[in-house]
């Protein structure tokens, strides 16, 4: 496997990040950037005119991630050649968030089976309803084959997210990315570091990923009261206080996070489903929790993996950078003490990530909060 | 800049500008200021509010467990008042398993009346105690627990092995998603023996009315039937022997169509019994020596020396006396031994027959014969029912209505092949003993003007010819007010009659109670003798109540007549 990185900003331009160069045409080349400059047809036309036969996917941010660093405004740039792995891309767009659950079966569907070993999917961040989308995916993937990916951001603006492909963004885009070959080894993990405070709440009124009433209060008074002065800067800030579900009868949780806000019928929009009757718990972070999550993450990816990894895409969640402000960079380089320092390194920050949530199994779930990380070997 | 990073400027480096060239260092502190200001400002918020949403949260809960408290303590006092209801009610309750008939609770009342403790009734089930068929009661537990079936009667078995007649009213109820009956059982035993005492008495009121009036009817005819045949006897010399054994034969028949007559009466409504204060003792001894004259089975006596005496129509117990030892006898046709036995007997409440508490003899008679099949044990008292050819159905539902115009019982226990026993209460009498009146047979003549008030022209002939045969001047009326003018005549004339007859009724016309009345307003000194063919009248019994001197049930013959005019006449009062 060999790798080339690459950033874009405006300062500088263009940029090599590292040592990797490659010799040989890359298959797939990973771009993620800052929602203004991926829209920039002079930068996504750099690209495609630099990997004319990769195929180029890629989304928006929130953040970028290349090496230890996290940028902002940015375009960082990953072209990737397997030695003994081939790749399969599908592209499909989302009229409606209903269709969630079926885009996920349709395109689970477009993609081959025979010989395929993991799935990594790239969303719009906004358009989209991420568990029905897993869900779909799940449903129509052999049950070897485990999903890994994340939702497109746009810095925090939960306005407008795009997903590149082939040179093109696509607003309404669903990109899947199909690996096939027996010697590519993947690892994979998510883990979050948000922990549960005050009283359990019951959903007492949701509609999918609509949430309207906890313990028949207006949600939105809910998060407004516990923000105060901050509830002006919603729906980003309320990505401070994340839903912690409980799942399996209280054996484990999701978390899911704020997308958008209803003024006029007090509804929050998450980006995953809330289901009703279900119980509820707000969540806060502390920075030392955080880390330890990207670390916890990266090293069930290392246990999943069985080895160290040669190259591995970071997707955590915007609401982790917003409460880690400067020290964001800390998760990063948390994940790159346990993979080793010289293993290439690039990721964004998301609206949701989507990730097997048990060890050792391919069930596909999706996550808000986490830091997910995929890792690529080839043996 | 945040404040706290300038007053450390200034406090360190005098200045609040930060040295030139660090501008865009100091700026990244600053915000980490403003970033863990922010930062701790949220968290110090939401601890608040949350603090908040516990302390409302832990309000909330305790009023819930206030409530929560008041309510178990409410459906406590419910659930012990719910089971004090159960458990302190009159009516016998049992809950039953509907899949194996267990019982799962019973009453104190339940305990009571099988006679088990609640332990034991919770070892029993339903088929240890209803007699019926195992198979039929799944059936019918079944069709309860299926809301088919409500309400019915059946036998349970006590633990002393008494069965009793038992109605339950039973409702199928769900408890720890099991189904049980919940079931309200009541003792119908002596309720449904009174129904059928009711229905036989009914039986017998019906027939009454009917067998009265034949029997009224019968005995006018009778009277002038035995009242000629007396008057021919009378007039035949008693050479000629085989006309008077011709009339004797008809004579004799004519008496056996009298107690025919006699027991259709006992049935008659209101008809009582003519009582008289004596011993049972040569009454049973009598009536059963009689009858079994030239028969193989024997009576053997028990009778108690001391018994209580008791007020009773002689004859009419004579009657039940003579019905059962036939029976008996006719029950043991090759030979045997008829055990009857009199003893004094004090019931109390609980006794059974029932019977007011009290001071009673009681008649056994016991007879070794077939037996009566259990099926016609609860029909022998009904009128006309017999199983024997030549029988007419008559002889225990008199024996049953003569005993209960005596208010006393009558009851009976039988075994197919081993036997028949009768038990017959009659209430003792607190009064002596009266002597009996010795019979009087020869005719005694007398003078005098009697009125004789009769609608039956032979009754009249009779009558007449009677008063004529003892020397008697008779005068007729035909009903009460041709008696009345003819009464009221005669004083007027100063020519009174010295006695009136009359008949009680009179189809029709004034009978003699209302005629008696306004008689004794014109004669105050009236002396009145009633006469009936409801021989059972209580008029006939209570005569003197009425303003009569004495009372004559028809049919008669013309020594009984004599007898009594002669009495009356001489200012006797025969009671």
């Amino acid at each position: 496997m060999f790798i080339e990185q690459k950033i874009w900003d405006k300062q500088q331009g263009w940029h090599t990040v590292g040592n990797g160069k490659l010799d040989t045409p890359a298959q797939i080349v990973f771009v993620f950037g800052d929602i203004e400059l991926v829209q920039n047809t002079d930068i996504l036309s750099d690209i495609s005119k630099s990997y004319p036969d990769s195929q180029i996917v890629g989304c928006s941010t929130a953040g970028e991630i290349i090496e230890e660093t996290v940028l902002d405004q940015t375009v960082v740039v990953t072209a990737v050649s397997f030695e003994h792995t081939s790749i399969r891309t599908v592209c499909m767009d989302i009229e409606s968030m209903s269709d969630s659950m079926v885009m996920g079966e349709r395109l689970a569907q477009a993609l081959p089976v025979d010989g395929l070993s993991h799935v990594f999917v790239l969303s719009n961040g906004l358009n989209v309803n991420g568990s029905a989308l897993a869900r779909g995916l799940a449903n129509r993937l052999p049950r070897n084959v485990a999903v890994t990916g994340g939702l497109a951001g746009d810095r925090d603006n939960f306005k407008n997210t795009v997903v590149i492909f082939d040179a093109n963004v696509r607003s309404k885009g669903i990109i899947v990315v199909g690996f096939y070959g027996t010697k590519l080894k993947l690892g994979y993990g998510s883990m979050g570091g948000w922990s549960s405070f005050g009283i359990d709440r019951v959903v007492t009124r949701s509609e999918g990923n609509v949430l309207y009433e906890l313990d028949g209060q207006n949600a939105l008074d809910l998060y407004k009261m516990y923000l105060g002065d901050m509830a002006s800067g919603l729906p980003a800030t309320g990505l401070l206080f994340p839903l912690s579900i409980r799942i399996d009868n209280g054996k484990s949780h999701l978390v899911r996070t704020i997308m958008g806000i209803n003024e006029s019928d007090g509804s929050l929009t998450f980006a995953g489903d809330i289901p009703q009757g279900s119980y509820v718990r707000l969540m806060k972070a502390g920075l030392e929790q955080l880390v330890e999550g990207a670390s916890g993450a990266a090293n069930i990816c290392s246990q999943t993996m069985g080895m160290i990894p040669q190259f591995a895409i970071l997707i955590s969640c915007v609401g982790r950078k917003l409460v880690m402000k400067q020290r964001i960079e800390e998760e990063v380089e948390a994940i790159r003490e346990q993979f080793g320092e010289k293993i290439p390194v690039t990721g964004f920050y998301s609206y949701g990530e989507i990730c097997p949530a048990v060890v050792h199994q391919k069930q596909c779930e999706f996550h808000n909060q986490t830091m997910t990380i995929t890792a690529f070997s080839e043996k | 800049m945040n404040k706290l990073l300038k007053r450390q400027l200034k406090k360190f480096l005098g200045s609040e500008i930060p040295p030139n060239g660090y501008e865009s260092l100091f700026e990244a502190i600053s915000d980490a200021y403003d970033a863990f200001d922010s930062d701790r400002q949220l968290m110090e918020r939401s601890f608040d509010m949350s603090s908040q949403e516990f302390n409302e949260v832990n309000r909330k809960l305790q009023r819930e467990i206030e409530q929560h408290t008041i309510t178990e303590q409410k459906l406590r006092e419910s659930e012990q008042q719910l089971r004090d209801m159960f458990d302190e009610h009159s009516s016998i309750m049992l809950l039953i398993d509907t899949q194996n008939g267990v019982i799962v609770d019973a009453n104190k009342s339940a305990q009571k009346f099988y006679g088990y403790d609640h332990q034991q009734l919770l070892n029993m089930s339903i088929y240890d105690i209803n007699i019926m068929k195992k198979e039929t009661l799944r059936h019918l537990i079944n069709d309860v627990a299926a809301f088919k079936e409500n309400c019915f009667v059946v036998e349970h078995k006590l633990s002393t092995g008494e069965i009793r007649e038992v109605e339950v009213h039973s409702t199928p109820i769900t408890i720890n998603g099991k189904i049980l009956l919940f079931s309200i059982i009541h003792d119908v035993t002596e309720r449904r023996q009174i129904q059928e005492e009711l229905i036989k008495t009914r039986k017998l009121e019906s027939i009454g009315i009917l067998a009265g009036g034949i029997a009224h009817d019968f005995n006018n005819l009778l009277t002038a039937i035995m009242g000629n045949i007396s008057l021919a006897r009378l007039d035949i010399n008693d050479s000629e022997h085989d006309l008077l054994a011709l009339l004797k034969n008809a004579e004799n028949a004519s008496v056996r169509a009298r107690e025919l007559s006699q027991q259709l009466l006992t049935f008659s409504k209101g008809g009582a019994p003519l009582k008289r204060t004596t011993s049972i003792k040569s009454i049973i001894e009598d009536s059963a020596n009689f009858c079994l004259k030239g028969a193989k089975v024997k009576c053997e006596f028990h009778i108690d020396d001391n018994l209580y005496p008791v007020n009773v129509d002689k004859g009419q117990i004579s009657q039940v006396v003579h019905n059962m030892i036939i029976n008996a006898n006719q029950a043991m046709p090759d030979s045997g031994i008829i055990e009857v036995s009199c003893s004094n007997i004090n019931l109390k409440p609980v006794n059974k027959p029932r019977l007011p508490a009290g001071k009673y003899i009681v008649i056994t008679i016991r007879d070794h014969g077939v037996g009566i099949p259990p099926e016609n044990l609860n029909k022998i008292f009904d009128p006309y029912f017999t199983t024997k050819e030549q029988g007419n159905g008559l002889g225990l539902a008199t024996s049953y209505s003569i005993i209960k115009k005596h208010e006393g019982d009558i009851k009976v226990e039988s075994e197919p092949g081993k036997g028949t026993c009768f038990y017959i209460y009659l209430p003792a009498s607190e009064s002596n003993i009266e002597a009996e009146q010795p019979a009087k047979s020869d005719l005694i003549g007398g003078k005098g003007r009697i009125l004789i008030m009769d609608d039956d022209d032979a009754v009249k002939n009779v009558f007449g010819q009677f008063l004529t045969r003892l020397g008697y001047q008779p005068s007729f009326a035909s009903d009460g007010s041709e008696a009345i003018e003819m009464y009221r005549y005669a004083v007027e004339e100063n020519n009174p009659f010295d006695m009136v007859i009359m008949d009680l009724i009179i189809p029709g016309g004034m009978g003699g109670k209302e005629t008696i009345e306004q008689i004794s307003r014109i004669d105050p000194d009236v002396k009145a003798v009633v006469a009936s063919g409801y021989s059972n009248d209580p008029i006939l019994s209570e005569f003197t109540r009425y303003g009569f001197c004495a009372a004559i049930g028809k049919p008669f013959n013309i020594s009984d007549l004599s007898s009594i005019l002669h009495s009356v006449i001489n200012g006797a009062q025969l009671g």
